[in-house]
């Protein structure tokens, strides 16, 4: 058996609970380069739970999957808090934060979506973006007009309760863009990962 | 099924997305499609004279080996086996210029990014009417042009393409030993296009290739001003008293020394001890300063650099020596040891110089090298 990600042996430098008692498609030497660094981030009025840091291993993992749109990967990103997520938010919807239609077409997958695809909770596609606007080469005060940019799907009727979902949290526009939107219902955010600047300021720990 | 691209058939790496099959041995190169048809770029090659202007005049048996190759090009592929310093990138300039007058595209691809930014100027100041471009990281913008500079790795950009492919020191990592890299390397080609393979030394990926693409190997091992290659000092010692041993050769020297290290933890290791009595610098790949310190050394600003293996190839300073200090086995091979040799004594102006290895047991990789130097040697007998 192979690791899906570095291709190697996938029970080399592994332990037994790690080989045979989890199902992670990640081998243990590519689960331990991604840092665990678990925090509640407040942003504005919107508290975001965060689970990894977002450093270069994390990153060329990302960039595998929603640049060279390796579809394989997709289960990779939230399993080992598939249990944590199931059991803390286990009455909420999940809507994830959407992307361009652009990307959409030329990918042919939504990367969220896919990403908490394996969560036994119930999903929602709810959110679209109105214009398409990259975020990637954008400056911070750029990506602060972007907060007007998210809207409700036509047609859609919203749950009560939310759990919002996004990848990376870097300056927060976009969460809290579509954390305003859905703003007048019960929401919580959870982000896979957040960016090194908010990992330095004092925030409340979590132990998971 | 079979990937269009990387040409892989093994199984385990193909995998079914909402668009369909797709290969995931080449997926760093972004997601291609089984089914899928690469568009394949056209673009025409100016219509100008092709001149080309030579710092040197090329020896006689450099125009030998151009005029065997140029020759050869038409029925079949070509090894080109030349020993270090012996002007493979001037061999290759005949070659590309009969190309280019006849409207052909060319590309020369090596491994490193260091080699293209250092070819690209060469190449420019040679082909003086034609226009050519570099395509590595850092420089993508500009991608077609009558002659390419680029690395393999930037090879997938072109599916379908060259008429013409220079593969050079193709026994440098990341191209050695990667079938992947070799495969879209043999894509990038048009259905009668030819490739050079051009490399120091002779491995087993090498000899994989000629089984599958029979190549006919073209050989020089002389050097354009016919000094034979210097072959290295070996010198076992336990490994504290290896760097006494360091410390006695830089004291003795007046000359300008590389000096090899393993690794980047003993490189900076080095650095910080030597700093304090030589004028010394430093370099290795993730250093950000590491072209202004390569700059500075070949400037003579300082006297000695500690390097890591991105030294190695394709780059000359003039009137140098080599240290090259080994502890561990399997992370300087045969190749590696060989090219790190051939960095001294390459100019016309002073082909003399000393290189040592210092080492705490000799290993086979260092026999294999120190034997092939002697058999290239061999020719200044007869």
């Amino acid at each position: 058996m192979k690791c899906i990600y570095c291709d190697e042996d996938y029970f080399s430098g592994s332990d037994l609970f790690h080989s045979y008692m989890t199902r992670d498609p990640l081998c243990k030497r590519c689960r331990e380069k991604l840092i665990l660094d678990p925090v509640i981030i407040k942003v504005k009025e919107m508290e975001v739970r965060s689970y990894y840091l977002y450093e270069e291993n994390l990153r060329d993992l990302l960039i595998q999957y929603k640049e060279c749109y390796d579809e394989a990967l997709k289960d990779v990103f939230f399993y080992p808090f598939k249990y944590d997520i199931l059991f803390r938010y286990y009455d909420r919807v999940i809507i994830t934060v959407p992307s361009s239609k652009t990307k959409l077409k030329e990918r042919g997958f939504d990367h969220m979506r896919s990403m908490v695809d394996h969560i036994a909770l119930k999903k929602l596609d709810a959110l679209e973006k109105i214009e398409d606007i990259s975020q990637t080469h954008k400056s911070e005060s750029q990506r602060k007009e972007m907060l007007g940019n998210i809207k409700v799907k036509d047609g859609v009727v919203l749950p009560h309760k939310i759990l919002l979902v996004d990848d990376v949290l870097t300056s927060g526009s976009s969460l809290l863009g579509a954390y305003r939107v859905l703003c007048d219902r019960d929401v919580k955010v959870l982000s896979l990962s957040h960016n090194s600047a908010h990992s330095l300021k004092k925030h409340v720990k979590v132990v998971l | 099924m079979k990937c269009p691209r990387c040409l892989n058939e093994d199984r385990r790496y193909f995998y079914k997305g909402s668009k369909g099959w797709y290969c995931r041995k080449c997926i760093s190169f972004k997601r291609v499609l089984i089914k899928e048809e690469i568009e394949v770029q056209d673009y025409a090659i100016s219509d100008v004279e092709v001149k080309i202007e030579l710092k040197y005049e090329l020896t006689p048996y450099q125009k030998k080996i151009a005029k065997e190759a140029i020759e050869t090009i038409v029925s079949s592929d070509i090894l080109l086996l030349c020993c270090t310093g012996a002007g493979k990138t001037e061999i290759s300039m005949p070659i590309i210029a009969t190309y280019l007058k006849k409207g052909k595209r060319v590309c020369y691809a090596i491994a490193r990014r260091e080699v293209v930014l250092e070819l690209y100027e060469r190449f420019r100041s040679t082909f003086i009417n034609n226009t050519v471009t570099r395509v590595c990281g850092g420089y993508t913008d500009e991608l077609y042009a009558d002659l390419i500079v680029c690395t393999t790795h930037q090879l997938y950009r072109y599916h379908h393409t060259f008429d013409l492919l220079i593969l050079d020191e193709v026994d440098a990592f990341p191209f050695k030993g990667n079938d992947t890299l070799n495969n879209i390397a043999l894509t990038s080609l048009t259905n009668d296009g030819r490739i050079v393979y051009s490399t120091a030394t002779i491995d087993d990926h090498i000899q994989k290739i000629m089984r599958k693409r029979p190549l006919k190997t073209l050989s020089l091992q002389r050097r354009p001003h016919g000094r034979p290659l210097i072959v290295p000092k070996v010198k076992i010692r336990p490994k504290a008293i290896l760097y006494l041993e360091l410390l006695k050769i830089l004291k003795k020297t007046d000359r300008q020394t590389i000096i090899f290290t393993e690794s980047i933890r003993i490189c900076k290791f080095l650095y910080r001890i030597l700093k304090r009595v030589f004028s010394v610098t430093y370099v290795y790949s993730s250093l950000e300063e590491r072209s202004a310190n390569i700059k500075a050394f070949k400037e003579k600003k300082f006297r000695f650099i500690v390097a890591t293996s991105v030294l190695e190839r394709g780059i000359t300073i003039e009137g140098v020596d080599v240290i090259i200090i080994k502890f561990y086995d399997g992370i300087f091979d045969k190749a590696s040891i060989v090219q790190m040799c051939g960095r001294v004594g390459r100019s016309f102006k002073d082909p003399y110089g000393n290189s040592y290895i210092l080492t705490t047991s000799k290993d086979e990789a260092i026999r294999q090298a120190i034997a092939e130097m002697r058999k290239a040697n061999e020719v200044y007998l007869l």
